[in-house]
């Protein structure tokens, strides 16, 4: 029996991580901070932010798992971003 | 300044961290008791928990205790989940949003402290370079003190049944399910507790997202006190890891599941 392959995380990804976390948090203090459209503006970045991180972490790790012949992997990540765009969609109508 | 949404995501997000349950099923419950609507504060609940995800990720990151592709292959039922459930709450009644969310809080209570502890034992053959998950399949390997600890996930369907519930519960109620799906993870899949909490994480911040994503296009988010609810989180959250150190997490979670049924009987009284 083959031992199995270890695998690493996508090149970038631990510094995007960091750097979203410190957008984030700024963004929110300032919306926090401030009042009327400075405060919905800035707590719409931070919103946006802790929203797109993780979906941007499944991109990340699927585009490296379809890279490295993980396809059932890969295929699941997609799906996994396809659910959260239908579940958008459907809200919209 | 909103400065109770900012007290409340520090104060829930610290004890959640602490406990191991995640701060969001204790944050709803307090912001509905203090007259915040269900409907308005589920989304904050998944703000909380999207904020706590994100400043969790960079540590476990460089842990290695995350296994990517069990998260992911397990979200894609929670994901439907919250889907059906954040659409579903849309059209549901603000009385039936407080009972379900007192039931959510009390089953929170009874499940994080049933929660158990270390079942895989570490393998002397393994070392450092081990530390991480396999391609192709659901397992890998994770440091338990000085040893390295090899791990598979077993019964994928029975976990996705699951993971598809605690979906329903984040979408409804706006808590994280991280109560359901750690437990979930451990004992039905027989993943070691600590790659299940650090999975949990990661999987509890895109169960947030897909909910939040619904809700923010059904008008449901109000940004001002979103802002306060993520400040408080994402300190609430560090300073509570940091004192998980410190402090005995079954205590804790003892404690919280104590808070968790008081607030669960009072927003079932009112409702």
């Amino acid at each position: 029996m083959s031992s199995p392959v270890l695998d690493a995380e996508p090149r970038g990804l631990s510094p995007l991580l960091r750097i979203a976390t410190v957008v984030a948090l700024v963004a929110a203090v300032i919306g926090t901070v401030t009042s009327g459209r400075w405060s919905f503006a800035f707590g719409g970045i931070a919103v946006g932010v802790i929203v797109a991180a993780p979906l941007l972490r499944v991109a990340l790790f699927g585009a490296r798992w379809a890279r490295i012949g993980d396809r059932r992997y890969a295929v699941a990540a997609l799906g996994l971003l396809l659910v959260t765009a239908a579940g958008a969609g459907l809200a919209l109508l | 300044m909103q400065w109770t949404e900012l007290v409340f995501a520090f104060v829930t997000s610290a004890v959640g961290a602490l406990g191991g349950l995640g701060g969001a099923v204790l944050l709803v419950p307090l912001l509905v008791l203090t007259g915040t609507s269900p409907r308005l504060a589920a989304p904050l609940g998944l703000v909380s928990v999207a904020a706590g995800s994100l400043s969790a990720a960079g540590p476990q990151l460089k842990e290695r205790t995350v296994n990517h592709r069990l998260g992911v292959t397990t979200e894609l039922a929670a994901a439907v989940g919250a889907v059906g459930g954040a659409l579903g709450s849309g059209l549901a009644s603000d009385t039936f949003l407080k009972r379900f969310l007192a039931v959510v809080a009390i089953a929170a209570a009874l499940l994080g402290g049933r929660r158990k502890g270390v079942r895989n034992l570490p393998d002397p053959a393994l070392s450092a370079t081990d530390v991480g998950e396999h391609v192709g399949s659901l397992s890998g390997v994770y440091q338990l003190g000085n040893g390295y600890v090899p791990y598979r996930a077993r019964r994928l369907g029975a976990g996705l049944g699951l993971f598809g519930l605690s979906g329903v519960l984040a979408g409804m109620a706006g808590a994280s399910g991280g109560f359901i799906k750690t437990p979930a993870t451990s004992e039905v899949m027989h993943v070691p507790v600590r790659v299940a909490a650090a999975t949990t994480t990661f999987t509890i911040g895109l169960t947030a997202a897909t909910a939040l994503t619904v809700m923010a296009v059904q008008g449901r988010l109000q940004l001002d006190h979103a802002a306060a609810v993520c400040v408080g989180s994402m300190l609430g959250g560090r300073v509570g890891a940091l004192a998980q150190t410190r402090l005995s997490p079954p205590q804790v979670r003892r404690f919280l599941s104590v808070v968790l049924i008081v607030v669960g009987v009072i927003l079932l009284v009112r409702s």
